[in-house]
């Protein structure tokens, strides 16, 4: 039997496969997008991984996109929310949707408006037939619920994509609470290094230990406190050590959200310390916390306070 | 009228006797039945995103029908040497064409049905509301924008191969949305020549993406059904371009020596 030489080199490649795979690692992948660029540069150093780790990430990104629209009843605009806000506060930041009169720029639609459109006819079919209304009206915010299976499908295409998890965790903790801090758990497993997932389930854990009626208030906190302490070690182990809050512009892998957000977990630790630990670990925490962040007016009083209470 | 209703309903037969389409049917029902069963968070009221993968779903799928059914009539038919009793048959060549278009047309309409069918199954077993009306302009539409890429894959089938046919006709599906966008975003850009060129691009090539209402029947709740103007240049606009394509192979037909 000859075989021809398509046949042998495809035969060859064959073989290679269990090799190439073994290189594979999925979840080592981080997309360009991400914050810790010492991180992917020690990550990123499989070829083949860092192709199919930025397909799953662009993909995970073009969903970004389709949430955007969902979120505008099917409009299609230029991508222009602050994903950002959204992660971090829930917040839909699009401040051009407002009652059309403050002078602001509006982000166009993808099919442009008749009087920029060059393709007469066919522009006005296109507008006809797909969701699309003047980008100088108010834009319609849809529920955030609807968004959700996108998140789901978002974080299954890319577990590192901590916004998704972020975002998904925000419009689920309301509806869902115990959904959201499943959910958020499956991120911190997937992202260790993110402290905004803890610092969002401790907020969610609080949140019910509230709400709580059933007697597992207590277990609540106790969840609240653990996730707050990790969300705060890892603040310490992540923050830029010479992070400078009043040129935040030179720490592109921090952001002002960011360290509002450290800054939030930090004290939210020492507050539960206090409420439902020790005094005295209390204020270890906070003189801790309080010197990573080169000082913190917030934690500095709180020491003091608790200093004076402790004596 | 009664010769291209009978080729048409040969058509229809054989492509209903097929196992591909059976196969195109499975694989889409398949994953249609995947998103059902997939439980996000135990929540109600997401059926936007249960409707959009299956409108994608069902739309690839057909479309990949439509496309290889049409691309493969009439290579086959000269292959085979079938086409040679039918044209000594009084039946012109136009009437074969529009036959051909016809059964292309029934089978597709066949495939949405069954997705259709299941669909509707789905949605009832979610205890979602179906949008009815812009379902069946979403249809409708599927159907003209199906027109027109039969039509160009009997033309690109009669003056390439059958691969090549299929393949320039399936780049050309899926890349619609993407050129649309494209020439607009790219327009403001581009010196007086450019512009001219990308108008005439606009207006020679078919525009597919105007036929594609799936993302009003998405969002259906809060968007009202097409207007009967709408419907009407829609419908003139896929009559011109299905008619030159079957004008383009219908002299490329002519030309070819039986």
């Amino acid at each position: 039997m000859k075989f021809a030489h398509w046949q042998i080199l495809s035969l060859a490649a064959f073989a290679m496969v269990p090799l190439l795979a073994g290189t594979i690692k999925p979840n080592d992948y981080e997309a360009s997008r991400r914050d810790n660029q010492t991180a992917l540069k020690r990550r990123n150093n499989s070829a083949i991984g860092a192709i199919l780790g930025e397909i799953r990430a662009s993909m995970a990104d073009m969903m970004f996109v389709k949430t955007e629209i969902y979120l505008h009843n099917g409009v299609a605009y230029m991508p222009h929310l602050d994903m950002e806000a959204m992660s971090e506060r829930g917040e839909i930041v699009d401040d051009d949707h407002g009652d059309g009169d403050d002078g602001e720029e509006k982000p166009p639609t993808v099919i442009p408006a008749p009087e920029t459109d060059f393709r007469g006819i066919i522009g006005e079919l296109e507008r006809r037939v797909k969701p699309w209304q003047d980008p100088d009206m108010p834009h319609i915010h849809t529920s955030g619920t609807e968004l959700l299976p996108w998140y789901r499908v978002m974080t299954i295409s890319d577990p590192t994509n901590v916004r998704a998890y972020q975002i998904g965790a925000w419009w689920l903790k309301g509806p869902k609470p115990q959904e959201a801090l499943d959910f958020l758990r499956e991120g911190m497993a997937n992202n260790p290094q993110a402290f905004q997932l803890p610092y969002m389930a401790g907020q969610i854990a609080l949140k019910l230990s509230d709400r709580s009626d059933s007697g597992d208030s207590g277990e609540h906190i106790a969840d609240a406190r653990r996730f707050f302490d990790e969300a705060a070690d890892i603040v310490i182990r992540e923050r830029p050590a010479d992070y400078d809050r009043d040129h935040p512009e030179n720490f592109p892998s921090w952001s002002e959200y960011k360290e509002e957000d450290a800054r939030g977990a930090a004290r939210f630790a020492v507050y539960l310390e206090r409420d439902h630990g020790s005094i005295q670990d209390a204020i270890k925490k906070a003189e801790r916390y309080s010197q990573v962040f080169g000082g913190d007016g917030v934690l500095d009083r709180l020491v003091e306070r608790l200093g004076r209470s402790a004596n | 009228m009664n010769a291209i209703w009978l080729i048409a309903k040969g058509v229809l037969i054989e492509a209903v006797r097929r196992r591909e389409i059976y196969a195109v049917v499975m694989v889409s029902v398949l994953l249609i039945g995947a998103v059902l069963t997939v439980d996000f968070f135990d929540l109600e009221g997401i059926e936007k995103f249960y409707r959009e993968v299956a409108l994608k779903v069902m739309s690839f799928a057909t479309a990949a029908t439509a496309i290889v059914l049409a691309a493969r009539q009439l290579p086959r038919e000269f292959e085979t040497r079938t086409i040679y009793p039918m044209m000594a048959r009084p039946v012109s060549r136009l009437q074969f064409l529009l036959g051909k278009l016809l059964g292309v047309l029934l089978a597709t309409l066949f495939c949405l049905t069954i997705f259709m069918t299941v669909y509707a199954a789905g949605t009832i077993y979610l205890k979602h509301d179906i949008p009815w009306q812009l379902f069946t302009q979403y249809i409708y539409l599927q159907l003209l924008m199906m027109a027109i890429v039969a039509t160009m894959s009997f033309w690109l089938s009669m003056i390439l191969n059958l691969d090549a046919a299929i393949t320039i006709s399936a780049i050309f599906y899926l890349a619609a949305s993407v050129l649309s966008s494209l020439v607009t975003y790219i327009f403001p850009d581009l010196n007086a020549i450019g512009k001219y060129l990308l108008t005439g691009f606009v207006y020679i090539v078919p525009q597919l993406q105007i036929f594609d209402l799936s993302a009003k029947a998405v969002h259906g709740n809060d968007w009202p059904p097409l207007k009967f103007d709408t419907i009407g240049m829609l419908t003139a606009y896929a009559f011109v371009y299905s008619g030159l394509f079957i004008g383009f192979s219908l002299f490329s037909f002519r030309r070819r020596a039986l």
